[in-house]
């Protein structure tokens, strides 16, 4: 019983290996329910109309893309079905180049570059640059990611300020994050905002989300494989849930394995302890 | 003077970006406006210094480094190369070059997905090593960790309705408000902060004890 209690390391890795593995190569097909915040974003996102300005902030690198990228590609899918038009920022540095992937991996690799979308690239500053692209768009995105001005793309013609945005959607791990766009964006123009963040994040984005000021939340990749259900798209995050699934399991076996022994012991140390002091009890009454 | 004269500016800076913030778009207060605009481009302009500067200051550790043959010299003959390749490439032929694309999509996208993805395997051995409930409380954050684990995985509706309900709630109420209230208090402690920075209580911005 005690061996559960110091199971190698390596031996857990290699059962993780196999456990993630397994279903990424063999499906199990469990099934994903829709929770109410991802129905909730997606409704937002449907409810634009077709033509609709939306800047889409690629606010992710390639070490968190695993998780954020399903994220961005499903939202851009469900955007290109709504004929609206995305414009394309990164306050992260590599986040240009998620955003030409992403384009060109969707939908989007088919429509016109500079009328039906664009790409912006890359500001540094963090918050004030979240700011300072709030109150004047061209200004701080005066080129595009290729260092054409911005201003000669049809799709920036009348575009100043955060006002003139109908929804700002945000795939976002860290900082600038959703929190920024609500302290710079919604706090002056009350521009709606979807929020795409990790899972370990949900809770940071959560108050801001009860508060109204964000309208939708997709946490994680379960938030990516719902959005991808709804988007009738399925894609990497729903083949990557059978694996998620399989490996919380694993952790709580082993959570299991390391406290189950302790929790015998403790109670069979308390039984002794009992009928001890019961025999003392009983000695000390013939005394 | 050397001390009051950044304190002093900063004062001005800071007060009239967080009047944009509040004032409205009349024409008797464009200046503030347009002065917010300005500044907060300035913002944009010192945070790219300050990475062209980050940048500046690793190429001249990790030569050094190389240049006295340091044990793990090799790590920063790697950084260096890769960084003037990338520096060298994106100068010259931009951002958008294939051999850019390239280096960009097979080279740093991996590098950078695999130590992401290794963390998971690290976290399954951390929690087998700290799950270890000695307390009533431990056991309360053991259940908890439970019950969201599986309540924020497809298997926990496939098990019970139950999980996805109580993970919800647990993330919806008791997690959120722990989090409003660190929030509130941060956001309490920045604005007690700035009111001492501009009352010039408090220098350590500008490197000074007091």
């Amino acid at each position: 019983m005690e061996r559960l209690q110091s199971i190698p390391k390596s031996w857990i890795y290699v059962i993780l290996l196999i456990v993630l593995a397994g279903p990424l190569l063999r499906p199990i097909g469990i099934p994903i329910p829709i929770s109410s915040d991802i129905r909730k974003s997606f409704e937002a996102v449907d409810s634009l109309a077709p033509g609709s300005v939306v800047v889409f902030g690629f606010d992710y690198s390639p070490g968190s893309a695993a998780e954020m990228e399903p994220q961005a590609m499903a939202i851009l899918e469900h955007l290109a079905e709504k004929q609206v038009k995305v414009i394309g920022i990164s306050f992260q540095a590599q986040g240009p180049e998620m955003a030409t992937k992403a384009f060109s991996a969707t939908s989007w690799a088919e429509k016109e570059y500079g009328v039906d979308y664009v790409n912006l690239g890359y500001r540094a500053g963090g918050q004030a640059a979240v700011a300072a692209f709030a109150t004047d768009i061209p200004g701080t995105f005066s080129t595009d990611y290729t260092g054409k001005p911005s201003s000669s793309f049809p799709i920036m013609q009348g575009i100043k300020t955060a006002a003139d945005i109908d929804m700002i959607i945000t795939i976002a791990p860290g900082q600038p994050g959703p929190e920024d766009y609500v302290r710079q964006v919604y706090g002056t123009y009350k521009t709606r905002i979807i929020a795409g963040v990790p899972a370990v994040a949900i809770t940071q984005v959560a108050p801001y989300v009860q508060a109204g000021q964000i309208e939708g939340i997709l946490g994680g990749l379960p938030g990516a494989a719902e959005y991808e259900i709804l988007v009738e798209k399925p894609g990497q995050a729903v083949a990557a849930m059978d694996a998620q699934s399989l490996a919380h399991l694993l952790i709580i076996v082993l959570i299991a394995f390391r406290n189950i022994p302790s929790f015998f012991k403790a109670k069979e140390a308390r039984a002794q302890s009992m009928s001890g002091s019961a025999q003392k009890a009983g000695r000390g009454g013939r005394s | 003077m050397k001390n009051s004269l950044p304190v002093a500016i900063m004062t001005v800076i800071a007060l009239i970006i967080i009047l944009d913030f509040f004032v409205a778009d009349a024409p008797s207060v464009q200046w503030i406006k347009q002065s917010g605009l300005v500044l907060r481009s300035w913002g944009i302009v010192i945070a790219a210094f300050a990475m062209g500067l980050g940048a500046v200051n690793l190429l001249r550790r990790h030569t050094v480094a190389i240049s006295r043959r340091e044990p793990e010299a090799l790590y920063s003959v790697v950084l260096v190369g890769s960084m003037v390749i990338i520096i060298i490439l994106g100068i010259a032929y931009g951002s958008d070059h294939p051999t850019y694309s390239f280096l960009f999509s097979n080279i740093l996208s991996p590098a950078s997905a695999t130590m992401y993805a290794s963390i998971a395997f690290y976290i399954v051995t951390a929690a087998y090593r700290s799950f270890h409930a000695r307390s009533f409380e431990s056991w309360v954050l053991l259940i908890t960790a439970v019950i969201v684990m599986l309540g924020k995985a497809p298997i926990g509706s496939v098990i019970s309705g139950f999980f996805p309900t109580a993970a919800d709630w647990i993330q919806a109420i008791p997690n959120t408000a722990g989090m409003r209230a660190i929030m509130m208090g941060a956001a309490l402690g920045v604005v007690s902060s700035a009111v001492k920075m501009f009352l010039g209580l408090d220098r350590t911005y500008l490197g000074l004890r007091d």
